[in-house]
């Protein structure tokens, strides 16, 4: 049975490689594990070990194209069975019973001429390449091509090809002319027609017995003949079994592996359908969705799974307050360069908003508390986490013992975490644990955001982006003035299994009130 | 023979005294030869000589909450601030060694005077502030480094200067503000001066100055000032234990 040699997936994160060398031709003898091709990942440059031992009878995929993982790269046949030189009785069958990944290279026709001809189409070159443009043709209509033989010149956003014939045969039409771009899998020439049959084998005899028609429905080129009456198909052992078990007669299968062997699936197929091999044609190789299908990461994986299990648990209810932030932004404006050379921190506006969070956490412990079965668990410390976007996700570090730290405690620790957050240095011990989480999605420049709870907790507060507003002012006499402030609103997010609303508006008037009149020391 | 220039990074004043002491006695034993030693101190107050308690001007509460602690040392000069963003230089030098204007009877007993040696740190002084544009001074009977009065405005104090001298080794030295807190000095009466501010690099320059380029400068212009080569040394051990293979002196 001919081997599929597939693009490998060189590491966890890899999903695609570009071909950059085939070491080896088609029609060469290669040994297990001689390497094959060369190719460049983002982070790999390696040499592919061929994974059997035969000849090399079709390189699918050319030096420079960017494929997918997993995509059949190039088919092996066996030693002993027939090298399928390009007039041999079985062309281009390799594409095997094996689904061709969507993003396969090299030109497969999804479905026959109707003149029975075989279809040239657009690759696809990468995994991100949706069209590509036909510099040149080499070859005029009614010219000859073998198998292989380069056919048309594409240019695409990455890569300039040349673009092998899949069949020997005659080039019948040229569909797309020269500098014309189209999609991928656009049928661009058809070698091949009615007449096609002098250009296969003598063994291709339009007597195959019906089963072979359908084959042509598959994927794949070319129908594949079964050995000529009277020779044994050629099959591997297991279909042979395979047959044996289910009383099946091998003669008269069309084998659509090389040299018309039977395989597995033209077995199982025959003794499932019978006949009618139902619409492979119809098969939606036709029309894949646009657009590339990204393997998760583990992180994003865990994360929604994270954000659903907490809407279902949690009944969130989200409370907004606009705070006037204009004391604190003056505060941080008067001594924020010699804090930094004094403390070695930068001060921004999360330690007071910290700050402020922790002291009213202090005045209303609901607020911090946690669900224990049918308890309510006041937890005594306050951990606050603080969410962290990264490049490549999210992750909430958690201060703990909050209520034991200075200002300058608690500027430090966020500090700190971020830096380490950034770096992927926290220890497993710094992403559990909290109590409370603060999540700053204003940074974007949004008014507020109702975020969704760190479970087990029972609150998040969601920090605004920080705007000049006209606000009323109410001096001591009573006369009330508009002047600029700078404005900040604050959401809270929490569960109402046990926070009430009662609870969490009286918690932000405690929270808008500390930092609107902001007295504490910052050192 | 050379200066041997010794970095600290931000020392507190006490462990700063300590390593003074070490390199004083090493100097005056003949084990190393002259150094520098250049560093910056968190917030503290000290006293020299004579300086009287009244010039500082916070209570004792307040600088006890922030930490700031209060020093009497064996230094000329009066009371000083240092903080973060100071440059604060104590040069460690035998002053009968072979530096630029001795004076003296004789040729062994030529060495140079104090006050001299206070002259020689002013003109440092006055050459590193000229680095970052801003034009200083030295003032009769007003040791330190003055910014030139202009209009109305009276000359600042650049940097303060107060020097010990024990057995002809030279002990504390000079502070120069480049990016400090000027708001600090309201701690104090600085060195008991009531009718002039204090100033700074950072207040002065139009171009922002770091304490490293201060540290670089300071290195070049002793070496002209007192003729001397300056030499890096990577850290205080170094000095003090040179490995075998290569000597400091």
């Amino acid at each position: 049975m001919p081997t599929d040699v597939v693009m490998p997936q060189m590491g966890e994160s890899i999903t695609e490689g570009t071909i950059t060398k085939w070491l080896k031709k088609v029609g060469d003898t290669v040994n297990r594990d001689e390497p094959l091709f060369e190719i460049s990942t983002d982070k790999v440059d390696a040499e592919i070990p061929s994974p059997a031992a035969g000849t090399l009878t079709e390189i699918k995929v050319p030096e420079g194209s960017t494929v997918g993982i997993n995509t059949i790269v190039a088919v092996i046949a066996e030693s002993g069975s027939a090298v399928a030189a390009p007039k041999a009785p079985a062309p281009a069958a390799k594409k095997d019973t094996v689904t061709p990944a969507a993003k396969e290279a090299a030109a497969a026709p999804t479905a026959p001429a109707s003149s029975g001809g075989t279809d040239v189409v657009m690759p696809q070159m990468g995994e991100s390449i949706t069209e590509g443009t036909i510099t040149k043709w080499l070859k005029k209509v009614g010219d000859t091509v073998n198998r292989d033989e380069p056919i048309f010149e594409i240019s695409t956003d990455k890569v300039d090809a040349e673009i092998p014939s899949p069949v020997a045969g005659t080039l019948t039409e040229i569909k797309v002319p020269e500098g014309s771009t189209v999609s991928i899998n656009t049928v661009v020439a058809v070698i091949g027609g009615g007449s096609a049959a002098p250009a296969r084998a003598a063994a291709a005899a339009p007597t195959t017995p019906t089963p072979a028609p359908t084959q042509t429905t598959k994927p794949a080129a070319a129908t594949p003949a079964p050995a000529a009456a009277g020779e044994r198909p050629r099959s591997s052992p297991l279909v042979r079994k395979i047959a044996k078990d289910n009383n099946v007669d091998l003669t008269g299968i069309a084998g659509s592996g090389a040299a018309g062997r039977i395989t597995k699936s033209d077995i199982l197929a025959r003794i499932a359908g019978g006949t009618a091999k139902p619409a492979d044609a119809a098969k939606p190789t036709a029309a894949p969705i646009p657009g590339e299908a990204v393997p998760m990461t583990k992180m994003r994986t865990i994360i929604a799974q994270r954000m659903v299990e907490s809407k279902r648990t949690s009944p969130h209810v989200h409370t907004v307050f606009k705070v006037d932030m204009t004391r604190i932004v003056k505060l941080r404006e008067k001594e924020k360069s010699k804090y930094e050379q004094r403390n070695g921190v930068k001060l921004t506006y999360m330690p007071f908003i910290t700050a402020a969070a922790i002291a009213t956490l202090i005045k209303f412990p609901i607020v911090n508390a946690v669900i224990e079965g049918d308890s309510i668990r006041y937890n005594r410390n306050i951990n606050v986490g603080i969410a962290v976007a990264l490049d490549w996700g999210l992750i909430v570090p958690v201060i703990k013992h909050c209520e034991e730290k200075s200002f300058l405690g608690i500027a430090r620790a966020i500090a700190d975490v971020a830096d380490r957050a950034r770096s992927k240095k926290l220890a497993p011990d710094e992403v559990s644990g909290g109590t409370f989480t603060l999540t700053n999605s204003g940074i974007f420049g949004e008014e507020f955001g109702l975020p969704i709870i760190n479970q087990p907790q029972s609150a998040i507060m969601g920090i605004g982006g920080l705007s000049k507003e006209p606000l009323v002012l109410t001096d001591k006499d009573g006369q009330d003035t508009i002047a600029i402030r700078s404005v900040q609103h604050f959401s809270l997010g929490f569960d109402h299994r046990i926070v009430d609303g009662a609870d969490a508006g009286k918690f932000m008037a405690a929270f808008k009130s500390h930092l609107e009149n902001w007295e504490d020391e910052i050192g | 023979m050379h200066i041997h220039l010794v970095h600290l990074g931000r020392v507190s004043y006490g462990e700063a005294l300590d390593i003074q002491q070490q390199v004083i006695a090493a100097r005056k034993a003949g084990a190393i030869g002259d150094t520098l030693l250049l560093l910056e101190h968190p917030p503290v107050l000290t006293l020299g000589r004579n300086s009287s308690r009244s010039n500082i001007l916070a209570s004792d509460e307040y600088l006890a909450q922030r930490g700031v602690a209060v020093h009497e040392t064996n230094r000329g000069g009066d009371v000083t601030y240092h903080g973060p963003g100071q440059l604060v230089g104590y040069p460690i030098f035998d002053l009968r060694g072979d530096w630029p204007g001795k004076k003296g009877p004789g040729l062994t007993k030529r060495h140079l005077g104090p006050v001299d040696f206070v002259r020689l740190l002013e003109e440092v002084l006055i050459r590193v502030c000229g680095d970052f544009g801003v034009p200083a001074q030295r003032i009769c009977k007003r040791t330190g480094v003055w910014t030139l009065p202009g209009g109305n405005v009276p000359e600042k104090k650049l940097a303060a200067i107060g020097v010990h001298v024990s057995q002809a080794v030279t002990s504390h030295g000079f502070a120069l503000n480049v990016t400090t807190d000027l708001r600090d000095f309201g701690w104090i009466v600085p060195c008991g001066i009531t009718d002039r501010e204090v100033t700074s690099l950072e207040a002065e320059a139009a171009v922002p100055p770091t304490l490293q380029d201060a540290i670089h400068s300071t290195a070049r212009h002793f070496g002209r000032v007192f003729q001397r080569q300056v030499l890096w040394c990577e850290s205080l051990d170094a000095l003090l234990h040179p490995q075998p293979a290569a000597s400091a002196l």
